[in-house]
């Protein structure tokens, strides 16, 4: 037997299991069958086990036991037959052949025969050399982090109940922004946190919207944060679960981590039989090179229609996105609570090719996770993506939190359901439409489309209503802020986006009212303080102006943006030895403070310091390239006498207000050296 | 052949029980023989078999606990039993007074408990009551509840609570609902056990 075993291993070492035909000559007669060869723990289950379960189950790791060694294995050879034969583990949820993963877990049909032939073999350990075991550190994988955040506190775990979903927030000590190419997290209690999301939030929105409990927790398992007003979509999967290692960002895409973000980290965690204490730490390593690939997270949903009657067993929704440019699908990640079920994605292309992205017969919170995809979906323009969920609100789903089955909606209680499916996409480059911003179109899309499941959805609205201001229609802008606050008409940030728009087109008597609306609704909200001062100051209203810059000031002593405004308002109201010390205040907060920089600028060329106001200025351009900078730099140049910078610098005011006439005017009379200085280049 | 087998087998069950004249269920985790399981005033007994790495064991701690203490006070005596071959007393002293701290631990190192009650995995319970002989006999061993389904599936609760149900009926003198479903949780591995299990 044993000998026959070797001449196996010899033949083929994955045909273990069956059984051995031996060779055989044409005219004979006589069939041979060898003895199935003897499944070992060192020569074939180690390997399997090292391969695909270590990683959670070694000691200090997230799987409730080690299976490092073989008397490890023995122990559980029972457990690892059932669990890998229902296909339990290792978790993986999407089918085969409906999208092809990095980092797939699904086991082998060879590899589950293998487990469950040496489990009812006996557990044999076997003889020969065993494979080594890897090793696993507590240590960061990738070295000591350039910065580690942790959570203020830890949270105490209650040792049975209901699974809990709690969202910390971690703000980032930074003064400058970073770039993030690699992040790992330390859930602090491997065996309580089944998965964590980390969100970025660019406004500390949660932190404001909960001043009181934003460091012992939020309660909640899905999160909306505010990305602020400037266009800045979520471009990165920053997931982890219990196997994961670090998360290295693709080269070139590091993504951005701004003074002043949050990360939030949201957490699902499973209570243990025991108090648990938890307390989370994510380590950061930057890269100095910012990120040269831009994607962009992209959502279908329709949470709208989750509208689940008790009982009902196959409740579908769906949903679908039409691509305005071509994009590389990176990842997915399917969302849904305890009803989900079977979850579709897939992509129609132009052609009518039909490709799929993920198929998931039978969904489990417990085991979601991003999957990434093992070579980027390539999708062109006019593709469409779509979705399709179905949900078991039947007493037969054991999952089910209700017990009797209620009707069920939308919502972020774990009794709630969704139904999400993200995207992380890169738009691919089209010299046709160098001119347009394919993530701003992605967004232009997604939003319209959330528009028509729910013409009155106030996010859609705010978000075009922005990226319609980011296109300079003032207009239109305000047409759609005014829908977006007929659901929230106390949104005092709506209000003061409305007041802006109103601002751009020409109405900044109206948007004075907008943003003096907002104050009463919210005397605290910095953005309606700000705009109401900064359209006093274009406008005349100095005393109101100064009174509010310094209001803010007393409020927010580090908004630079506040002593910059209030330097402005006293440089227009002639006082400019005052207003010289609330730039400088504005500059020890912000160096490159154009305001500051520009201000201090023209006191200086007030004062005839011409010299004193070249460096200014030219710190000031670095930072924006601005016209009335280059105009005044051109000034200077020209009354200390150098035409030749004089001249370079009208160029750029020209260049940057082409159809005006001044600089025009201007830089015809200035001649440096007698050159012709051309304007028209 | 299969009678000397089935011989044997009686006689090995009955061996931990007849070495001493009386019956020795265990060891607690100081070494002492745990020869009764009874104290003062007990009428039902209750075994929950534990392991001390069992993933669905430890979750199950908050309603072994909830109802040791529900009951304690109605003529219960709890045990928590640890069946398992290399548990060790240190280990089982620190496991219980973590999970359980007012809960009694109990070595089965022989199997005795395991084969009186028949359970076949932690966690499991067992309700005992006396057989007239001053013995005790399973009149309930199964699922605690039905939190779990099989491995990988579970309920956000428990919609029926077995283990509860068969104490209450057993104080109150009525029929004991026979067990239902099959045990979920990690197979008991004991050298005194029959590995049918």
């Amino acid at each position: 037997m044993r000998a026959a075993a070797h001449m196996c291993v010899a033949a083929s070492a994955t045909a273990m299991l069956a059984m051995v035909l031996a060779p055989l000559r044409r005219d004979s007669a006589a069939v041979v069958y060898a003895e199935p060869a003897q499944v070992t723990w060192r020569r074939q289950i180690a390997p399997v086990v090292y391969k695909n379960c270590t990683s959670c189950h070694h000691d200090g790791g997230s799987g409730p036991f080690a299976l490092m060694t073989y008397e490890d294995a023995k122990r559980r050879g029972g457990l690892m037959k059932a669990v890998t034969e229902s296909r339990y583990m290792p978790p993986w949820l999407p089918e085969p052949g409906y999208g092809a993963f990095a980092g797939d877990r699904r086991l082998t049909e060879e590899e589950i025969a293998l487990v469950k032939a040496w489990v009812e073999g006996g557990m044999p350990e076997g003889d020969g050399s065993a494979p080594t075991a890897p090793v696993y550190g507590s240590d960061w994988e990738l070295g000591v982090p350039d910065m580690v955040l942790e959570m203020a506190s830890p949270m105490q775990i209650p040792a049975g109940g209901t699974d809990l979903f709690e969202n910390f927030v971690l703000p980032v000590p930074l003064k400058e922004t970073k770039w993030v190419r690699a992040m790992e997290i330390k859930p602090g209690s491997p065996q309580v946190v089944h998965h964590a999301n980390v969100i970025l939030d660019r406004t500390a929105s949660l932190r404001r919207a909960h001043p009181a409990d934003w460091q012992k927790g939020v309660p909640g398992m899905d999160i909306l944060v505010d990305s602020g007003e400037s266009f800045d979509p979520d471009s990165h999967f920053l997931f982890w679960k219990p196997d994961s290692t670090a998360l290295v960002e693709p080269e070139g895409m590091p993504w951005r981590l701004d003074a002043g973000n949050d990360l939030v980290l949201n957490m699902h965690l499973k209570p243990t039989g025991k108090v648990e204490s938890v307390r989370a730490r994510i380590g950061l390593y930057f890269t100095e090179k910012p990120a040269t690939e831009h994607p962009m997270l992209l959502q279908l949903e329709h949470d709208g229609a989750l509208d689940i009657p008790a009982g009902q067993a196959a409740f579908v929704v769906d949903d679908a996105l039409k691509l305005p440019v071509a994009v590389d699908v990176l990842g997915i990640y399917p969302h849904a609570h305890y009803l989900g079920k079977r979850m579709e994605a897939w992509a129609v292309l132009p052609n009518g090719e039909r490709r799929w992205l993920v198929l998931i017969k039978d969904w489990d919170i417990d085991r979601q996770s991003v999957y990434r995809f093992a070579k980027p979906v390539s999708l062109p323009s006019g593709s469409v993506v779509h979705m399709r969920y179905a949900y078991d609100n039947s007493a037969r789903n054991v999952r089910n939190p209700n017990s009797p089955p209620v009707p069920v909606h939308a919502g972020n209680r774990s009794v709630d359901e969704m139904g999400h499916l993200w995207l992380q996409v890169l738009p691919r480059p089209d010299k046709k439409a160098a001119d347009v911003d394919a993530r701003m179109e992605l967004e232009r899309v997604w939003m319209e489309n959330r528009l028509r499941k729910d013409e009155k959805d106030e996010i859609a609205l705010y978000n075009l209503a922005s990226l319609t201001m980011i296109k300079g229609d003032g207009a239109r802008a305000v047409k759609l802020y005014r829908r977006a606050l007929e659901r929230r008409p106390d949104d005092v940030r709506t209000m003061t986006s409305l007041g802006s728009a109103m601002e751009a087109s020409d109405d900044w008597q109206g948007a004075q009212a907008q943003y003096r609306a907002a104050m009463a609704k919210d005397p605290s909200y910095a953005d309606a303080v700000f705009d109401l001062a900064a359209v006093d100051l274009r406008h005349g209203a100095l005393v109101e102006a100064e009174q509010l810059f310094r209001g803010l000031i007393v409020a927010h002593p580090e908004d630079a943006g506040a002593w910059a405004g209030l330097g402005s308002t006293l440089l227009a109201s002639d006082r400019p030895a005052e207003a010289k010390t609330e730039f400088e205040s504005a500059l020890a907060r912000a160096p490159g403070s154009f305001e500051a920089l520009y201000g201090l600028a023209r006191i200086a060329v007030g004062n005839g310091d011409l010299p004193g106001a070249e460096p200014l200025l030219l710190r000031a351009i670095a930072g924006r390239n601005d016209w009335e900078a280059q105009r005044l730099l051109a000034m200077v140049y020209a009354g200390m006498g150098r035409m030749e910078n004089a001249v370079e610098h009208l160029l750029a005011w020209q260049k940057l207000q082409p159809i005006d006439a001044e600089p025009h005017r201007a830089s015809a009379g200035v001649q440096p050296d007698g050159a012709d200085a051309r304007c028209d280049s | 052949m299969p009678r000397w087998i089935l011989l044997f087998a009686v006689m090995l069950a009955a061996l931990p029980c007849q070495s001493q004249g009386r019956p020795e269920y265990g060891v607690r985790t100081d070494g002492q023989r745990v020869t009764s399981l009874e104290g003062p005033g007990t009428k039902v007994v209750a075994l929950f078999f534990v392991a001390s790495d069992c993933p669905i064991s430890n979750r199950s701690f908050p309603e072994m606990k909830r109802l040791r203490e529900e009951f304690s006070s109605l003529g219960v005596r709890f045990w928590f039993v640890y069946p398992n071959e290399g548990e060790r007393p240190e280990q089982v002293r620190v496991h219980q007074s973590t999970y359980d701290a007012g809960g009694e631990a109990l070595l089965d190192v022989t199997g005795a408990l395991v084969r009186i009650a028949g359970a076949r995995v932690t966690p499991e319970v067992s309700v005992l009551l006396p057989d007239g002989n001053s013995r005790w006999r399973p009149v309930y061993t199964g699922r605690i509840d039905d939190r779990y389904v099989r491995i990988g599936q579970e309920r956000p609760r428990a919609k029926a609570h077995f283990a509860e149900r068969a104490l209450a009926s057993v104080l109150q003198g009525r029929r004991v609902e026979a067990a239902t479903g099959v045990p979920v949780g990690c197979g008991i591995m004991n050298p005194g056990v029959s590995p049918r299990r």
